[in-house]
């Protein structure tokens, strides 16, 4: 169940729009969740299959509990969907194996002889998956030249796939279901390096059981050393180590060994040489997590230890490949950190506030001029030139787009804008417009009409709940003057716009009248100093002057 | 279109706008953004659809004469008779 929102505790699955075996994609909405203030739609966050319902609609649950488990197939780096199409059919052929696609696959391809089925993979059709898998392969290929033979015998020793026969080898489709068109095997996702195949085989890894986090999903160097670690040996230095994902997220592991546990809990079990396999487990499907391993040591179970397994086992950790996290990985740590951060009880956060009353008499006529040849369905509201205004002075101010998190500031992905909706039955969402920064006005309007309608009625997706990284709160049509918000954390900083009001002005020495409003910046002062954010609202304020340039 | 017909058209598109709201009860000389907390995209949004029912556009300048129920009634019976005539 995922934080929809700081403070949420609990929230009911109203339906379920998905059944086990389903396939599903990255964003799909699987489930409408009730929460206090809205019905919304949760996504998932990776492609993969529903294996099991975990919690059934009408059943309210706390925040943190594993909803559903899906089996993450590699993820579709092969815009052809090769490596797609491949999972939902190895997934139907591997009844009662956990790890539906991958194992069978690999076993079949070792006993095929394929001793060096990635030199195949860069001699391939030219599909992309097999592209993916190439550059890890290069590297290991140049250092392993010798080892070949070893990896011939460690490969024929591993007993075939009983259902070889079953195997898609679809190279072109992405259809779930494809047909088998004979291609290589080599554009399987089980597959892997010679060396890392020889650090499996020297340290009784059964590769069978690994789901590879790399690129394609390739079984890396790391996911034979946690496997081995698991096990309790160590893995012979080979490839010279490259960066793992992001800092937020555990460093890359197979999401289930021969005794399922959680990456957490395998950590924990390592840092005190405990054997994670003998510990009891109490998790979903009796994996062990991280509070079993705390009870062996009757160590207390900080709150941190009961979210991170559960909040891995209803969201699988993105694969993070040997490289350079990429985008979507870090967007995926991104949301994890997130939703932890919003699952704890509203932090104190240290604010501080600054404002500013702006001549806004210039950008209101430019409006009027642009609003007044346009029918009511193409007019722009006086908010949308603040949303720019805000977007455009967080790119010269990045260090008030991001969050606060494990003390230290993380910049957003992306400038997402997290727009201050009431809800006139009570209550207030603040769902994101994502990439403010790169919409024309046009776009902004047409986004925030259709983000108040889904607000306000149905339709909602969590993600939108959780991408903000910063909150425009505008009150400014009937409301107060001025406000002084509350910043949602993780967030760390919170723009108030006021009404729109005519004042007596002074220009050029000589009393006019011109309509203003008040903006105001609460600030998280661990994140920043009121120095800083007034120059940030500065920013705000001289592009908010300025309409015909947004 | 007479009067009754005109308010009877507001307060339904109201009605969708806010459906938390009883727009049917409202002071007709109050504004409808106090009583009904509108906001500026409610408002957008009454012109907009009421403009599509009736065919009539309703510019900018002209927003603050739609603010009561009142006033909008008589105003939209202006620009129907004007376009009439």
């Amino acid at each position: 169940m995922p934080a929809l929102g700081a403070g949420m505790d609990v929230g009911r699955i109203v339906a379920w729009h998905v059944e086990p075996g389903d396939l599903v994609h990255r964003g799909d909405i699987v489930a409408l969740v009730e929460t206090d203030k809205a019905n919304i739609d949760v996504e998932v966050f990776e492609d993969g299959i529903v294996e099991e319902l975990l919690v059934e609609a009408g059943v309210k649950v706390p925040v943190g509990t594993p909803l559903a488990r899906i089996a993450a197939s590699a993820p579709e780096t092969a815009p052809t969907g090769a490596t797609m199409a491949a999972a939902p059919e190895l997934a139907t052929a591997a009844a009662g194996s956990e790890d539906a696609a991958v194992p069978e696959v690999a076993t079949a391809a070792a006993a095929s002889g394929d001793a060096v089925p990635e030199a195949a993979t860069a001699a391939a059709a030219p599909e992309v998956a097999t592209a993916a898998a190439a550059p890890e392969v290069a590297t290991a290929a140049s250092e392993g030249g010798s080892v070949k033979h070893d990896l011939a015998d460690a490969a024929a020793s591993e007993p075939p796939a009983a259902t070889s026969g079953a195997l898609d080898r679809s190279g072109g489709t992405s259809a779930a279901g494809a047909t088998p068109t004979g291609g290589p095997v080599d554009e399987h996702p089980f597959v892997t390096s010679p060396l890392v195949r020889r650090q499996a085989a020297e340290a009784g890894v059964d590769l069978t059981r690994l789901r590879g986090t790399g690129p394609a999903g390739v079984i890396t160097r790391h996911d034979v050393e946690a496997a081995a670690a698991d096990l309790g040996r160590t893995v012979a230095a080979g490839v010279v180590g490259r960066a793992t994902g992001p800092s937020v997220l555990p460093a890359a592991e197979p999401l289930v060994t021969a005794t399922s546990s959680s990456p957490y809990a395998r950590r924990l079990a390592a840092e005190r040489g405990l054997d994670v396999g003998a510990i009891p487990g109490t998790g979903p499907g009796g994996a062990v997590v991280a509070r079993d391993v705390l009870e062996v040591t009757a160590e207390p179970v900080p709150p941190q230890a009961e979210r991170a397994p559960s909040q891995l086992a209803e969201r699988a950790p993105s694969p993070a490949p040997t490289a350079e996290p990429s985008k979507e990985e870090r967007a995926i740590a991104m949301r994890l950190a997130i939703a932890r951060a919003m699952e704890r009880a509203n932090r104190d956060i240290p604010h501080y506030y600054l404002g500013e009353t702006v001549d806004v008499e210039a950008s209101l006529r430019w409006l009027a001029d642009r609003n007044a040849d346009r029918p009511p369905t193409e007019r722009i509201l006086p908010a949308v030139l603040v949303l720019k205004a805000t977007a455009l002075a967080l790119q010269e101010y990045p260090d008030f787009n991001g969050y606060w998190i494990d003390d230290a500031f993380v910049p957003g992905e992306g400038i997402h804008l997290g727009v201050a909706i009431n809800l006139r039955r009570g209550g207030l969402l603040a769902p994101a417009i994502r990439d403010a920064d790169q919409r024309s006005l046009d776009e902004l309007m047409a986004a925030l009409r259709d983000l108040v309608q889904r607000t306000r009625s149905a339709g909602l997706r969590g993600s939108e709940l959780t991408d903000p990284t910063i909150t425009v709160s505008n009150l400014g049509d009937t409301g107060v003057e001025t406000i002084q918000g509350v910043i949602t954390p993780p967030q760390v900083a919170l723009v108030g716009v006021g009404r729109i009001t005519e004042r007596p002005w002074a220009v050029d020495g000589m009393l006019a009248v011109r309509r203003t409003t008040y903006l105001s910046l609460a600030g998280d002062h661990r994140a920043s100093d009121g120095h800083r954010g007034g120059r940030f609202l500065g920013a705000i304020a001289t592009h908010l002057t300025r309409a015909e340039t947004l | 279109m007479n009067s009754d017909e005109l308010r009877d058209l507001i307060v339904e598109v109201l009605s969708e706008i806010a459906p938390e709201t009883d727009p049917a009860a409202v002071d007709p000389t109050e504004d409808l953004r106090e009583e009904l907390d509108l906001d500026s995209m409610d408002e957008l949004n009454l012109i907009t659809r009421v403009g599509e029912r009736l065919g009539v556009d309703v510019p900018e300048r002209d927003y603050p004469q739609m603010r009561t129920l009142e006033s909008a009634v008589a105003y939209l019976s202006g620009r129907l008779a004007a376009r009439a005539g």
